[in-house]
């Protein structure tokens, strides 16, 4: 038996975990129980057939969307009426439909109605509906995952006025001088930490750590304390953290141009940053896998996790995911060695299909535009948690007072004023290439491989990609 | 055709030819009536619809670089994206994968589903509520069945891994270790499909007449005996056919992995459907995802016929 508070569980681990504080047991227990739970669920399920409530454990899972939402309007509501299909069904969906509910009742002539889209199945969706025809007047895409839609999407720069945003994030939707999109944020991952565990591990919850030395001594203390330290997380996760170390060595991870892309990670640096991934295993500062780790930070027993902007939309009053500690924020650019600050980032970006839209009608979605992205900016900021994406909002006075401020904006806002906002390459098939690394960097921090293995197999796997 | 021929030397081709069409007709009355034309309609309408079309259409965008956003732009390279398929690492490695999975999944699949059925055909208390257990994983979607899964195998604190905890100093790590995944996927999908194969295979045993084994056992025949020249043989069709229906099920698994590891650890549980759809949805190469997707269904139509010859061997 290998459960987190009774033994090592990991290869290379000596440090028994007797001492672990008695919450983290108890949420173990509360998962063993929950697969006892599970396992008698199953007979239930076969007789009425379904699951009630499987799922719809205490605290939502990390990234639990809601599709229950939208905007509607009734026919004759404006004269240009917009169809709108939205990624964002977390916490900041409440937000965006009640800026475009403002946006419909100031607006003389424009309504907008919203459909919500699982966050998951969008770019499929909206990729399906695009060969159809029946694409929706305005569609939501990240920078990274904007390239495949290029040829289809009507440029901006006759309706929306690119002046107000920020040179970076809107550099990001900038192709062959055109503008493909209109930045809604900028979204970056950051360190969520519990300033309590900081506290109890001797450390100042005011000052967490800028750099590699800070961050493995910081975490080095809360370990002796008794809790798991960080966690990286896998799957794309896991890249967040590792992009933004590569690009602080002067690495891009991919690069060249658009069907000449060639892996740049198989380098020392490449391995410096990597190796990281496993070190923190095997310090203990993070459990060989990560499906505890988010739950245990929500109820207080982990010391910090990756995560991005979105978090604050949970974790504020009213978000369900409401923590009961006092938590802050600190910027990820901790990599090893580092030349450089960077931290890995992407932005919403509010598009538009091509279709036979009228004058009229790209008018009021370039009115909608600039409404959503500069002057909400502030309240779009604060609310959804993610960084505005306009100069002057990243300036205001009024950004500073509000409560997600102190919270986790201040972290981003001194990214953004440092210009290292790192946007991960998009290509035509940003996915697939971006797999193909996290897959290997997983394997790592699983100990199934070292280092230099992972990124030669991640290496020749992206060249596969793009060739 | 020879008679079509030969009428055309006597009475010339356009005669000749409407000769023909005419015994065409005639014979096509004689062997369907408008009523049964009018039943088979929908199924016909709904066959060709989403079926032949898709089928043909699908060979068609094989054959191109598909540009699936402007269609008009794709560009004809005939069997170009077949050539790229042989020397493409990642197709071989998912094909690898699935096969890897058809061994893990297809022997327990029919033989437990054979061993249940037999077992609960025999006079046993509480028949029809082994039946109920038997067959109520069945009616989980993939979704569920996989989540159920996920919980169970979960590594830090998972029921399965803390009662193997007991007798294992270091139980696998079964979603994340390249060696336990694919396993893993296969115990979840036998628990959950093994219900469909129980239940053809139950139906079948029960059409076997029970004076064969009567007689039989008159003949002082052991129970391995009728098991081996009545059971199997009176059961041959719908082992036949679970056989075969259980190898296409099979090599088109796509949810569990998908939902359970997402293909990884390192692309272990990759399958052909799921690289079929990363190509599709993730890299929007249509054309060459539409190849794969004809590369699966030859596979699946020769497994198809070799399973039915090799079965069908000894009638």
């Amino acid at each position: 038996m290998t459960m987190q508070g009774d033994s090592p569980t990991d290869e290379g681990s000596s440090r028994q975990y007797t001492d672990r504080p008695v919450r983290s047991r108890l949420n173990n227990r509360r998962r063993f129980l929950q697969g006892v739970g599970v396992t008698g669920a199953v007979g239930l399920a076969g007789c009425v057939g379904s699951l009630p409530g499987f799922g719809d454990d205490d605290e939502p899972e990390a990234g639990e969307e809601d599709l229950e939402g939208g905007v509607e309007v009734d026919e004759g509501d404006a004269d240009v009426i917009l169809r709108l299909d939205s990624l964002l069904t977390g916490g900041d969906g409440d937000p965006f439909e009640a800026m475009v509910e403002d946006f419909n009742a100031q607006s003389d002539n424009v309504a907008v109605e919203v459909t919500r889209v699982p966050w998951d199945e969008y770019y499929d969706q909206l990729f399906t509906a695009m060969t159809a025809d029946e694409a929706p007047d305005i569609g939501f895409s990240h920078s990274s995952q904007i390239v495949p839609f290029l040829d289809n999407l009507t440029p901006l720069d006759d309706y929306v006025d690119y002046d107000p945003y920020v040179d970076q994030i809107v550099d990001s939707v900038e192709y062959e001088g055109q503008h493909y999109g209109a930045p809604l944020d900028t979204h970056m991952a950051a360190a969520y930490y519990n300033k309590e565990i900081y506290e109890e591990a001797g450390l100042d919850p005011e000052d967490p750590p800028s750099n590699w030395e800070e961050f493995a001594e910081a975490n080095d203390a809360i370990v002796d304390a008794g809790y798991y330290a960080f966690d990286y997380g896998t799957g794309m996760h896991i890249c967040r953290s590792w992009g933004g170390w590569l690009r602080s060595r002067g690495h891009e991870v991919i690069e060249g141009e658009e069907g000449n892309w060639e892996p740049n990670f198989n380098n020392e640096d490449g391995v410096a940053v990597t190796e990281p991934l496993r070190e923190a295993v095997e310090r203990d500062w993070t459990p060989t896998e990560d499906d505890n780790s988010w739950p245990s930070f929500v109820e207080g027993d982990f010391g910090a996790v990756v995560d991005g902007t979105w978090a604050w939309s949970r974790f504020r009053e009213g978000g369900g995911e409401e923590l009961d500690f006092d938590w802050g924020t600190y910027d990820l650019s901790l990599a090893p060695g580092k030349e450089e600050d960077w931290t890995m980032c992407d932005s919403h970006n509010l598009i538009v299909p091509q279709s036979d839209h009228s004058e009229e009608e790209l008018e009021g979605i370039g009115e909608f535009f600039e409404y959503m992205t500069q002057e909400r900016a502030v309240d779009w900021s604060a609310e959804a948690g993610h960084l505005a994406a306009t100069t002057e909002a990243l300036g205001s006075d009024e950004l500073r007072e509000r409560e997600a401020w102190d919270y986790s904006l201040h972290t981003f806002q001194d990214i953004a004023d440092n210009e290292e906002l790192y946007y991960w390459p998009a290509t035509q098939n940003t996915d697939e290439y971006s797999e193909a690394i996290y897959q290997s960097l997983e394997a790592v921090r699983y100990g199934q491989q070292d280092a230099q293995e992972a990124l030669d197999e991640a290496e020749q796997r992206c060249r596969d990609i793009f060739s | 055709m020879l008679d079509l021929i030969a009428a055309m030397r006597t009475e010339g081709p356009r005669q000749a030819l409407n000769l023909w069409w005419q015994e065409m007709v005639d014979e096509y009355d004689r062997r369907e009536s408008a009523e049964g034309i009018l039943f088979a309609l929908p199924y016909l309408i709904a066959f060709v619809g989403f079926m032949l079309f898709p089928l043909l259409y699908g060979f068609y965008m094989s054959l191109y670089d598909w540009d699936a956003l402007n269609p008009e732009q794709s560009e004809f390279i005939g069997l170009g994206n077949y050539q790229t398929l042989v020397n493409d690492p990642r197709f071989w490695e998912a094909l690898w994968n699935t096969v890897w999975f058809v061994i893990l999944t297809v022997p327990p699949l029919v033989i437990l589903a054979l061993l249940l059925a037999l077992g609960v055909n025999r006079n046993v208390k509480g028949q029809t509520l082994l039946r109920t257990i038997f067959f109520s994983p069945y009616i989980l979607t993939v979704a569920v069945v996989s989540l159920i899964w996920v919980e169970l195998f979960a590594g830090e604190g998972g029921f399965i891994r803390y009662w193997l905890g007991f007798v294992m100093e270091d139980p696998p790590r079964f979603l994340i270790d390249p060696t336990w995944a694919m396993v893993s996927i296969a115990v979840a999908t036998v628990w959950w499909s093994i219900a469909f194969n129980f239940i053809i295979l139950l139906a079948a045993r029960q059409n076997v007449p029970d004076r064969l084994y009567e007689a039989a056992k008159l003949d002082g025949a052991s129970s391995y005996r009728m098991m081996r020249d009545i059971t199997i043989p009176q059961m041959r069709n719908p082992l036949i056919f679970v056989v075969i229906i259980t190898f296409v099920g099979s090599f088109q698994v796509f949810g569990q992995p998908y939902i359970m590891t997402d293909g990884g650890p390192r692309f272990s549980t990759h399958t052909i459907v799921m690289y079929l759809y990363t190509t599709g949805f993730a890299g929007r190469d249509f054309g060459y995802a539409a190849a794969i997707g004809y590369v699966l269904f030859l596979i699946l139509i020769t497994v198809s016929v070799v399973n039915y010859y090799v079965l069908s061997e000894n009638e």
